[in-house]
């Protein structure tokens, strides 16, 4: 195996394992498409590593897990089931960011991808669209629905909360 | 805080957690880069690798100064379906090759035929063994990135040699060789790959060797029936006996990719059941994703069908794809 790519592999291996969980919703299906994209991304490292090998990764692991193309042998659904269950006592806002997290669990792949490219990693919609390979314009859609259905859905929670 | 303060704050609570160690992780890229050369040697044209994609206006084909005319890859991409009520169908896609192989090396079985877009795949695989011959207006995938790279002379066109010994995953003796050539009559690329014992000399033999013959080489059927098709003149743009993707407007894509409206076979659900509107297609469950463009159907016996197609470029509507869907079976010889 080439050196230098098992040299970025284990420097960046853990940055990578959190994008690809937040992509994701899953740490399981998270390492899985994360090696999934690395084992791809070896054979054209030499070609990669010239250039910036972190965007290129990132941008692999968003098109490939948003890709219909992408195999998956886990019938589950990415983030339907929360990946943490939050234990102890909590505050109201970690209560908050816990409902959020599994709401983000109920967008499609490409909604998601979008609010984690733009609150996680702070690009801006021409940016999310050369990842997604879509216009600014369809980038602002995905995150005009992606933000509605989140508040939507933390409306109902909140009205169930009050009213069980 | 508002929702867009409070998901950048969840995002990175949730990212900064404690990520269990893993000293794996080195170890199964190191496994998956052994399985990948496998599977690459068996879809030796890149049906399913990116591929570096050169659009060329290439309107004919001459070899042995004969000329003959052929689809060309268009230069921009085929408008969108016209309205119409009209369906095509049924078919059941099937692809040629339009090279036959003068001599061939002992032990290879028969040969597979692919259409990847514009260009025509041969591809014959036993054993680990992989030796593949591709034409078309664009340029194949490389296979391997090699160091050594000489010129030979392939019926009397100048070829690019490129050999490889040592790749991932060859076997004592293995060595990778790619032999291309562009007629320069029409800009068509010829190129066969091998992945095994071969020597130069075989595969050089193997390259001479083919001669132009329309519909040299059949595919036999898709593993799927098309009862109806959507109007706007589809074509096949691309077809493996599992896989089969239409083009609209008469004309395929520029690419060797499987783009357009695609219909693939599976083992196993692209999208897992649940995803999407679910609904039921002849009385098999199905999910139905408009906004993604995509839907699966649940056969029975572990099959299940993938459709996908591009919302922007082929708008179809939710009544379309139903029908479409409705409309495809597998094939009855299966």
């Amino acid at each position: 195996m080439q050196t230098g790519f098992e040299e970025y592999v284990r420097a960046r291996g853990d940055s990578l394992r959190r994008f690809a969980f937040l992509i994701c919703g899953d740490r399981h299906l998270g390492e899985d498409l994360l090696q999934e994209v690395l084992v791809k991304a070896y054979r054209r490292w030499t070609r990669i590593e010239a250039d910036q090998p972190d965007s290129y990764i990132r941008t692999a692991l968003v098109r490939s897990h948003v890709s219909w193309l992408r195999r998956r042998s886990s019938g589950e659904r990415p983030g339907a089931v929360p990946d943490e269950v939050a234990t102890g006592d909590f505050t109201e806002g970690q209560a908050l960011r816990d409902e959020l997290w599994t709401r983000l669990g109920e967008l499609t792949r490409a909604q998601r991808a979008v609010m984690v490219l733009r609150y996680y990693e702070d690009l801006d919609d021409r940016q999310i669209g050369d990842v997604l390979r879509c216009s600014p314009s369809t980038v602002r859609v995905h995150a005009a629905r992606a933000l509605a259905r989140l508040r939507a859905g933390l409306a109902a929670a909140t009205s169930e909360g009050v009213n069980p | 805080m508002n929702l867009e303060e409070d998901l950048r704050a969840t995002l990175h609570e949730r990212a900064a957690a404690a990520m269990p160690p893993t000293n794996d992780l080195m170890t199964n890229i190191n496994l998956g880069v052994r399985r990948d050369v496998r599977r690459r040697r068996l879809v030796a044209g890149g049906a399913a690798v990116l591929a570096v994609v050169t659009a060329l206006a290439v309107p004919m084909i001459v070899r042995g100064g004969d000329v003959r005319p052929r689809p060309m890859p268009a230069t921009s991409l085929p408008p969108s379906p016209a309205p119409s009520e009209e369906w095509d169908g049924p078919t059941t896609p099937s692809a040629s090759f339009s090279l036959m192989p003068g001599w061939a090396p002992t032990g290879l079985g028969a040969g597979k035929v692919l259409q990847l877009g514009p260009n025509e795949l041969l591809q014959f695989e036993r054993a680990g063994r992989v030796l593949s011959v591709e034409v078309g207006p664009l340029q194949p995938d490389r296979g391997e990135d090699t160091e050594e790279e000489h010129t030979a002379d392939v019926g009397g066109r100048r070829a690019t040699v490129r050999t490889l010994v040592g790749y991932d995953g060859a076997k004592r003796g293995d060595r990778f060789i790619g032999v291309s050539w562009r007629t320069p009559e029409t800009g068509l690329w010829v190129q066969v790959l091998s992945w095994g014992p071969l020597t130069e000399a075989e595969v050089l033999r193997f390259a001479r060797g083919l001669s132009q013959r329309d519909g040299a080489v059949a595919s036999g059927p898709a593993l799927l029936d098309f009862a109806e098709v959507p109007p706007g003149r589809f074509v096949t743009q691309f077809f493996s006996r599992s896989t089969v993707c239409f083009a609209p407007g008469g004309q395929r894509y520029p690419t060797r990719l499987p783009e357009g409206l695609c219909v693939e076979l599976l083992n196993e659900p692209s999208e897992p059941l649940g995803a999407g509107e679910s609904l039921t297609v002849r009385g098999e469950k199905a999910a139905l994703d408009m906004e993604g463009g995509s839907m699966t159907v649940d056969l029975s016996a572990d099959r299940h069908l993938a459709i996908r197609w591009d919302t922007e470029k082929l708008p179809f509507s939710r009544a379309d794809i139903l029908r479409f869907a409705t409309g495809i079976t597998l094939h009855r010889q299966q």
